[in-house]
């Protein structure tokens, strides 16, 4: 039943949107007569990662030890995903679109997608009170504490929606006290929750040229004595004309009923 | 009671020469079983006094100095691991140095944030391992007054967390693992300079009356085709005038009445004149003397049979001839110029060169305002490697993380109506 392969790469998509929010923090120092003498762009990266590649991207040659860390540096992971009934909608809302290349004769549709709060963590890891004070305060102002970002989720249907990027809370840990040969870590954890929604697969449908509704005063019993046709104007147009509507309304007492087995009355 | 003074000579155990051999043996001893390391003194560029931190701390002195690593089975804490922040090292020893040495070696006031000690927070690179270190605590007390001495110091190390601090010790080994690592995107500035491709030309040489040469103060650079010289025009030519002087009926001289200019080759002097049997007759045979383009004397004809001058005529100079050169490149650079008509009519005058612009300057960036005088301006093409961070291998932007370009790739995910406001800063 689930069989059918689809993929909207939708919470990496997320994944990938929250991340460059953060790609371009900056740190400056100044000396003493204020002026910048060193610009560092934050470096940032998704933290779980694949162990033995972290190894060999950092520490291709073993000789290459030179240095615990460089700081500062960012990093986010997703640390929680959940269902949010509260943004729950009718679930057999279609949305269709014209299928790209199909000459107006072929409609995309999916269905009402379902609503997911996904949890990300920011880490914040630098090597001084001022450098981390420079990082927080270059993303705090934004987020009230929402930052809203437009996320293209399913280009195919041309669904862009509007995905609230919840800041819900910081945590500081500057770890000075103690011995001396303990180190001391200036990190910044930001959590977030990113309200987004997830879509299912998509699915194509003909498009729908004509509609019959036959109306009985009673039924089974009774005959149809009304029928409504309705019919696009002009009959040509295809699902992504400029078209109106033509509606037939006919008036039957011959006793017959339609057969839609043979399209005729019967 | 006082302690024995058999065994202490003073201050605690021993006496001072014990003591002083004491210490020469650890010396001896650090010296055979320890490692050169460089100890770099910690400089505060810009002390923070609020949050008590130095931000721009660099290291420009470095000292070379036995250490003895008392960690001798490998290091200290949890070695590699891996955190949200990628790779971490976490190693820490112990070094062993001798107190009499460092302060022989490293101890100075202009050096160190406070003397007589080794200071917290400075660093230690040790050659044999590739590895910085930084202090984290000096014990000096260890071990406990043997001999009623304290003979070295241990400091406790943890590897070094590099923040992007200057490093400028001198020793290349050691500097060069700042450009390695450091983040600093102002180190990786480049300035292009702003110039000129096209060969600049002197003024015109004009010796009389045409142009001889024309100096080369720069032969430009990148020259595919020889560019064009244009030589200003010269003024125009003007007729001499002259008038004729009989002594009896000889022709004796001429007078110049107008020396004219622009003559290039002889004009035609001639002299209409009545002659003594009353017929009217013309000679052209007198000899113009040019100096210059300028006519200033005429050797007359032998005339001698003149009863009355009728009229003397200069033949015309004919336009002036504007001169003409072309430039010789060699590898790309005009090396001479010739003069292909060397003009007339020059004489007095500054004449100007105007060399075309250099066209073949492929791969420069056009200024938007030209110079005043015309000439296009260029970023020079030079060949340089403009890097924008360190190529340190990961962790080092999201973009190059993933393995592609995610900035443009969040442009197809993420709908920004105008910039991305985090951080997206000019500089």
């Amino acid at each position: 039943m689930f069989g059918k392969y689809f993929y909207n790469e939708s919470m990496r998509k997320m994944t990938v949107a929250f991340g460059q929010l953060f790609n371009s923090i900056q740190v400056k120092r100044v000396d003493s007569s204020g002026n910048v003498v060193q610009s560092i762009k934050v470096p940032l990266a998704y933290a779980p990662k694949e162990k033995f590649l972290t190894r060999l991207d950092q520490q291709p040659n073993l000789d290459n030890r030179e240095f615990a860390i460089t700081l500062p540096r960012m990093g986010f992971e997703i640390t929680g995903i959940a269902y949010d009934g509260s943004r729950k909608l009718t679930r057999v809302q279609k949305y269709k679109t014209v299928k790209a290349d199909a000459a107006g004769k072929i409609l995309n549709y999916n269905y009402t997608p379902v609503p997911y709060n996904i949890s990300y963590s920011l880490y914040v890891f630098t090597a001084t009170a001022e450098s981390g004070l420079q990082i927080i305060e270059q993303i705090l102002p934004f987020f009230q504490p929402d930052y809203t970002v437009s996320i293209k989720q399913v280009p195919e249907l041309n669904i862009v929606r509007d995905v609230p990027i919840i800041l819900n809370g910081i945590t500081y840990e500057d770890s000075y006290d103690g011995s001396y040969t303990n180190r001391r870590a200036v990190i910044y954890t930001l959590t977030f929750t990113a309200k987004t929604y997830l879509y299912g697969p998509a699915s194509t449908q003909k498009v729908i040229k004509e509609v019959q509704s036959d109306l009985f005063t009673d039924t089974p019993v009774s005959k149809r004595e009304t029928r409504i046709v309705i019919t696009p104007n002009p009959t040509s147009a295809d699902a992504d004309d400029d078209f109106g509507f033509t509606t037939t309304i006919t008036d039957f007492n011959d006793a017959k009923n339609y057969n839609p087995t043979t399209d005729t009355d019967e | 009671m006082a302690v024995n003074h058999y065994f202490q000579g003073g201050n605690g155990i021993g006496n001072t020469n014990e003591k002083r051999l004491y210490e020469d043996l650890i010396i001896e001893g650090l010296k055979i079983y320890g490692h050169d390391c460089y100890y770099l003194p910690r400089t505060l560029v810009n002390r923070d006094l609020i949050l008590g931190e130095d931000s721009l701390s660099k290291f420009d002195d470095s000292y070379l100095l036995e250490m003895y690593m008392e960690t001798t089975e490998g290091f200290a804490g949890e070695q590699e691991i891996i955190n949200k922040f990628g790779l971490e090292i976490r190693e820490d020893t112990t070094f062993m140095i001798s107190k009499r040495r460092w302060q022989d070696q490293v101890d100075h006031p202009a050096t160190l944030i406070v003397d007589g000690r080794p200071n917290e927070g400075d660093i230690i690179y040790m050659p044999l391992m590739n590895s910085f270190f930084e202090i984290q605590f000096v014990q000096d007390q260890e071990p406990f007054f043997q001999l009623g001495n304290l003979p070295v110091y241990k400091l406790r190390c943890t590897r070094w967390e590099y923040s992007s601090e200057r490093l400028d010790t001198g020793i290349n080994e050691i500097d060069e693992k700042e450009t390695t690592y450091s983040l600093d995107q102002l180190q990786y500035q480049t300035s292009l300079e702003s110039g000129t491709f096209g060969a600049v030309l002197g003024s015109p040489v004009v010796i009389g009356d045409v142009v001889t040469s024309i100096p080369i103060i720069s032969g430009g650079e990148g020259y595919v085709t020889a560019p064009t010289l244009t030589i200003s025009a010269p003024s125009a030519t003007i007729n001499a005038t002259a008038s004729a002087n009989l002594t009896g009926n000889t022709l004796s001289t001429f007078t110049i009445t107008n020396a004219g200019r622009g003559y290039s080759s002889s004009p035609t002097i001639t002299v209409v004149y009545v002659a003594t049997d009353s017929t009217t007759k013309t000679n052209t045979a007198s000899t113009p003397v040019l100096t210059n383009g300028q006519l200033t004397s005429i050797t007359p004809a032998s005339m001698t049979d003149v009863l009355s001058i009728t009229s003397v005529t200069v033949s015309s100079p004919g336009s002036a001839v504007t001169a003409s050169a072309t430039a010789v490149l060699t590898s790309g650079v005009v090396t001479s110029v010739n003069i292909t008509v060397d003009g007339s009519s020059y004489l007095g005058l500054s004449p100007t060169v105007t060399i075309s612009e250099n066209t073949d300057a492929s791969g420069a960036l056009l200024l938007e305002n030209d110079s005043a005088d015309g000439e296009k301006q260029y970023f020079i093409n030079e060949d340089f490697a403009l890097q924008t961070q360190s190529t340190y291998a990961s962790n080092i932007d999201l973009d190059s993380e993933a393995g592609f370009d995610t900035a443009s790739v969040a442009d197809d995910v993420l709908d920004f109506t105008e910039r991305n406001p985090f951080g997206d800063v000019d500089f």
